[in-house]
């Protein structure tokens, strides 16, 4: 389902609330009227921008995630998020990269994974005082719950998921 | 009997057939440091030796071919250092000064070049002081690179010298890991030297000196990370001393990775771009990579002995490197001598100037039995919280000591409860059980360093728990507590303490005090 967590939006939400519901209370995305194909389309179009995610038929791979999406995608998940802080110039970054998504596959919806460009969102790798990376961060209701620093082996990573997924 | 004077025909020294030889000196000196600046200007002034030293020139950052009168302590450890302390110090006086109601503004930004500037000119008086108190002395100073030719000869850049006696006092210095791109790291000589305040640091190690540098740093605004490969600070230390500082230490933000090596080190345009491997649980180790604008090595010193004839006249060095000697400073070899760092005992400033005072009392003042005491000898460490200790720590002392009482105390002080500061000191008093001594004292806090020499001097003079309590103290302070701590806190049994450690208790773990 296209649907993800970043239902929420920002941009999207103003293209489909705030004009079609006269009312000042926010609508629950299930209830608000989708009316046209154009705009379906234009939705579809922002979602996999933000969150750059393969169709349901594939295996999942990681989205990416930025300064800017960043509190839509991580902090308003409904499920754990895996954040996977790395930069080009990171070797053991490398090492880790195809691990973030095998996980994104092997844990499906239960999980968000997302990969962090530092060097593009100094913003966010600052707040979370990301020095080391790699860094795997684990959020969870919009809490940081836990922080794997190094290219660490797939399992040690299945541990710490498996202390906050359902 | 040592009378070594070479004009005099003697028995010492050199052998008999040495003895109707004229030498041109009867001591020549290799190095212009604490250790040989004292041994050659007592043997000089107080007892009337000819005597020549030679030492490098003058320059900031040592190399084979630059050195300067002052040597470690004055030009790149000690003093530097703790100029830098003092400079850092102040970011923290002016945050606490609004809790006591000054509106101090909430940024204060250092001219870094003004203060090295300061600190530079400082270093130069001060190279001129040691000059001037070699020449006062009598003692002829030669500059250049020595190189010991024979027992009784020196090179120095291509002139010969001959000595009755020769001391080496050479120092140490810091040397870099096998690290791949370790020649874009600092040590402590460039860091000291550096020219404007790094806005990340790396730090790797986990001595007084890596330490040091961290808090520094840290405190001067700085985002300081620091590699240690074990999983503690400062070894050798007592183990809850460590323990406590660490907390405290990263309490001030200082980030300490344990289990953690450099593997790499690459130069950015901004800086350098490490690799590290990161101990895992299971054993195993996960890389990471960090950028910082500087990385400083500060794993270890060696002490300076290469290329200086040596080996070819068959001096005793350890794997180290370090010249041995025995109680009276001598090297297996009868003329030759060494003091200080270069013989890696205690490598303190104050410890070289002992073993050189009691060199020169030994072999030109005709006392048999000077030689430097390695008891009690107190040191401090100017992290952020300061650390002084004297004595053996809860380790050495229950091997030593046998069983002991523990008093420990931890304090937040007055000063805090107005300025807000959130810092915590520490006192640890180690009484041996059976002679009721204080055979350690350990204090964490705000100057410590200084509060520390008065207890150096009781515990050198055999002070007990009792004498301790029973002196008055000084209110209001923080040095008061040690003189108020009535119960103990723990006592251990070196018997437990045995099996725990799986050693057997035997007559040589008695007490050496």
């Amino acid at each position: 389902m296209a649907v993800l967590q970043a239902s929420a939006n920002r941009q999207l939400a103003s293209a489909f609330t705030s004009r079609r519901t006269p009312s000042t209370a926010p609508t629950a995305p299930s209830q608000r009227p989708l009316s046209s194909l154009v705009q379906r389309g234009q939705r579809r179009a922002i979602l996999a921008k933000a969150a750059d995610t393969q169709s349901s038929a594939g295996p999942k791979n990681a989205g990416t995630v930025t300064d800017e999406t960043f509190e839509e995608l991580v902090l308003k998940s409904k499920v754990p998020v895996l954040v996977d802080f790395w930069a080009p110039w990171c070797g053991p970054c490398r090492m880790i990269a195809p691990l973030i998504d095998e996980l994104a596959a092997d844990y499906g919806d239960k999980i968000v994974a997302l990969k962090l460009n530092t060097d593009e969102s100094p913003g966010i790798a600052t707040e979370y005082g990301i020095r080391s990376i790699p860094t795997v961060m684990l959020f969870k209701d919009g809490q940081k719950m836990d922080t794997v620093i190094g290219a660490v082996p797939k399992s040690t990573l299945e541990q710490t998921l498996d202390k906050y997924v359902d | 009997n040592r009378c070594s004077k070479s004009s005099s025909s003697s028995s010492g020294g050199g052998g008999a057939d040495t003895a109707e030889k004229e030498f041109d000196f009867d001591l020549f000196t290799l190095g212009a440091g604490s250790g040989g600046t004292r041994a050659s200007r007592m043997s000089a002034a107080n007892h009337g030796a000819k005597v020549a030293v030679c030492e490098l020139p003058f320059g900031f950052v040592s190399s084979d071919a630059i050195g300067g009168a002052g040597g470690t302590c004055v030009l790149r450890g000690c003093v530097p250092k703790k100029l830098m302390v003092y400079a850092a110090a102040f970011p923290k006086e002016f945050r606490e000064s609004r809790g006591f109601g000054w509106d101090t503004p909430e940024e204060a930004h250092i001219d870094w070049p003004k203060f090295m500037t300061k600190k530079k000119d400082e270093l130069r008086r001060l190279n001129g002081v040691y000059n001037r108190m070699l020449n006062n002395a009598g003692v002829t100073y030669i500059e250049g690179r020595g190189k010991l030719i024979d027992e009784h000869t020196v090179d120095v850049d291509g002139k010969q010298y001959t000595a009755k006696n020769i001391l080496i006092a050479v120092g140490g210095r810091a040397v870099k890991p096998p690290i791949e791109g370790a020649e874009h790291a600092m040590t402590s000589d460039e860091i000291l030297e550096i020219e404007e305040v790094p806005k990340k640091l790396i730090v790797v190690g986990a001595g007084y000196i890596a330490l040091e540098f961290a808090c520094i740093f840290n405190n001067l605004g700085s985002q300081v990370d620091v590699f240690i490969r074990g999983d503690g600070v400062l070894r050798g230390f007592d183990k809850e001393i460590c323990a406590f500082v660490a907390e405290e230490y990263q309490r001030n933000g200082l980030r300490i990775h344990y289990g953690t090596s450099p593997t790499k080190i690459e130069k950015t345009d901004a800086g350098v771009r490490v690799t590290a491997d990161r101990k895992t649980e299971g054993g195993g180790k996960a890389p990471f990579s960090q950028e910082a604008d500087h990385i400083l090595l500060a794993t270890g010193r060696k002490p300076n002995t290469k290329n200086l004839g040596l080996e070819s006249i068959g001096v005793d060095m350890d794997d180290k490197g370090a010249i041995k000697v025995d109680e009276f400073s001598r090297t297996n070899v009868p003329s030759i001598y060494a003091v200080g760092d270069v013989t890696d005992r205690i490598n303190l400033t104050p410890v070289a100037l002992m073993e050189g005072m009691m060199f020169a009392r030994n072999v030109f003042g005709d006392q048999a039995d000077a030689k430097p005491a390695y008891d009690n000898v107190a040191s401090a460490v100017f992290t952020s919280p300061q650390i002084a200790s004297c004595g053996l720590t809860e380790e050495e002392a229950v091997q030593q000591c046998g069983d002991l009482k523990i008093f420990t105390s931890t304090y937040r002080g007055m000063r805090a409860t107005i300025s807000g500061d959130e810092g915590k000191g520490f006192i640890k008093l180690i009484v041996a059980k059976d002679t009721d001594k204080l055979v350690g004292a350990h204090l964490v806090g705000p100057e410590v360093g200084e509060i520390m020499q008065g207890i150096s001097v009781a515990m050198k003079m055999g002070v007990t728990k009792k004498q301790l309590d029973s002196t008055v103290g000084i209110h209001p302070s923080s040095a008061e507590e040690i003189v108020t701590m009535r119960d103990t806190t723990r006592e251990v049994s070196a018997v437990e303490w045995h099996k725990e450690h799986g050693q057997k208790t035997t007559e040589d773990n008695a007490r050496k005090m």
